[in-house]
């Protein structure tokens, strides 16, 4: 189970409408990893993450998950996935926080299927792990911003995903609960869960993470988040550089 | 027995409302809440050059009205989902596209504008046994199917990419529902018209949305509201002698109104 590799990102290359996003990107994340996705906003990650879920595809290189290609894979709910929080409802929308975490259990039943006693186990103990088994039968939209989101870790944690994936899961979150949601994430990931985590905010997540990848068109660093706090004055001074040449264009 | 149910076409009118009062709103949950809720209004005026299509032919108008409004449906989402245009350019452009085909077919050949008229804005009195027929067998197979792809069209509604995601087969699921849709839309211009189809796939969910505490509430409640406007707008159109279709949607607005006011008393 150890070191197998989970996400395979090779030599990846994405345009769109003739603007080089990404340019041959290559990562490997292996099983157990808790890795941090970084870079600037507009430095193509949101179109990395889309092409690790199989939202895009690449114009060259491959991803593959578990080991297969993207296109092989039949069993998507070995992968959780939590959206950006702005993308994830209507703030209208009338659900319950026990029939969102269903949502993360639908597809590992079935077409035409209807929920069994093992599932209805799955969904409560989801939410018992991120406590919020008493909330069950709130509106989603009577929750705070921090439990909404941790409503949808509830729900990838439903489908019993080996690999969780979240993309920018604490913007517009009260800072006490942002340190309460990193702790649970970092407790999953010590229970083995890997974990991606899409962030464009270095301070927030750098000494959380055990990896960090960042992404600025090209992977401009790979490695532990360490070594890449060391080397971060230097990244300063070459973006200002950049910026200086951007404005004779 | 009531003096209203002496009358055949009142019974058929009833039984066809019944299956309407229940099939339109619960449709109208799936798109309402995506944001969808003009799909219904778009098909039903492509229904309409269906209908003029089955006039002018000598075939049974509802159905070429499915006909027309289900191929439409299919060739409207796979417009939105390989995203050539919008989804609300798409249903405007089939919207006008089936209004000027109907215009078009109305104007070559003169003479049947009264038919014509009873499915623009219902016509209680001509539900023939066809009618219930055809209502009642695809009324029944859309309340299966979406009791079986329940929790698939609840995600689609949520969260179309993080479904997709997921696995589940959003397009095909989608395809799906538009094609309730358009069959819902096609079977209850009998009843309410096809002008005013739209509200009620459209008001008894909003009313449905302000008290409800989840979506399987908002569902249950939005075909309560349903069935409670067309029975209620079927014996007050009856014994007032108005129209049935206005007087259901009259009713299903009055209910909103009810329901918005118990909301804001919930939530001050």
């Amino acid at each position: 189970m150890k070191n197998e590799p989970i996400i395979t990102v090779d030599n990846v290359s994405f345009s769109y409408n003739g603007n080089h996003v990404l340019d041959n990107i290559s990562l490997k994340i292996m099983s157990g990893d808790y890795l941090g996705l970084m870079g600037p906003n507009g430095g193509g990650k949101t179109t990395l993450l889309r092409l690790i879920l199989g939202l895009l595809d690449p114009n060259f290189g491959r991803v593959s998950l578990f080991g297969k290609p993207l296109n092989q894979i039949k069993n998507w709910t070995r992968l959780g996935y939590v959206p950006q929080k702005a993308t994830q409802f209507e703030n209208k929308f009338p659900i319950t926080v026990w029939e969102i975490v269903t949502l993360g259990r639908t597809a590992k039943k079935g077409l035409f299927g209807k929920f069994n006693k093992a599932d209805r186990k799955a969904i409560e103990d989801a939410l018992s792990k991120v406590n919020l088994l008493p909330y069950k039968n709130k509106l989603i939209n009577e929750l705070s911003g921090g439990q909404q989101q941790r409503v949808f870790i509830a729900k990838a944690l439903a489908s019993e995903s080996e690999l969780l994936i979240l993309d920018e899961p604490t913007v517009g979150i009260d800072s006490q609960s942002q340190e309460d949601f990193y702790k649970l994430l970092t407790q999953l990931n010590n229970e083995g869960k890997t974990i991606v985590i899409v962030s464009h905010d270095i301070s927030a997540i750098a000494n959380k993470v055990t990896k960090l990848a960042y992404i600025n068109k090209t992977l401009v660093y790979y490695g532990t988040p360490k070594q890449f706090i060391k080397k971060e004055h230097l990244q300063k001074l070459y973006k200002k550089d950049s910026k200086f040449i951007n404005h004779r264009y | 027995m009531l003096e209203i149910f002496q009358y055949s076409f009142m019974i058929r009118a009833f039984i066809a409302g019944t299956v309407i009062g229940i099939i339109a709103p619960l449709i109208g949950s799936f798109l309402v809440t995506r944001g969808y809720a003009l799909m219904a209004d778009s098909l039903s005026h492509i229904a309409l050059a269906g209908i003029a299509i089955g006039l002018l032919a000598g075939i049974y108008p509802i159905y070429t009205a499915i006909l027309v409004s289900v191929i439409s449906a299919v060739i409207i989402e796979y417009l939105r989902t390989r995203r050539r245009i919008s989804g609300d350019i798409a249903l405007a452009m089939f919207l006008y596209g089936g209004l000027a085909t109907a215009i078009i077919l109305i104007s070559l050949a003169r003479g049947f504008n009264v038919g014509l008229f009873s499915y623009l804005f219902g016509s209680i009195t001509t539900v023939r046994s066809v009618d219930l027929w055809v209502i009642g067998s695809l009324g029944l197979a859309t309340i299966v199917v979406v009791y079986f792809l329940y929790d698939e069209l609840l995600y689609i509604s949520f969260n179309e990419e993080a479904a997709r995601v997921s696995g589940i087969p959003v397009n095909a699921l989608n395809t799906v529902l538009v094609v309730l849709t358009a069959i819902t839309v096609s079977l209850s211009m009998r009843i309410v018209g096809l002008l005013l189809i739209g509200a009620l796939m459209v008001i008894p969910v909003v009313a449905a949305m302000q008290v409800a505490k989840s979506f399987i509430t908002t569902l249950l409640y939005s075909v309560a509201f349903g069935l409670v406007s067309v029975i209620l707008g079927l014996f007050v159109s009856y014994y007032l002698n108005l129209a049935a279709g206005g007087t259901i949607v009259a009713i299903s607005l009055g209910l909103f109104g009810i329901s918005a006011v118990i909301g804001l008393k919930k939530h001050a």
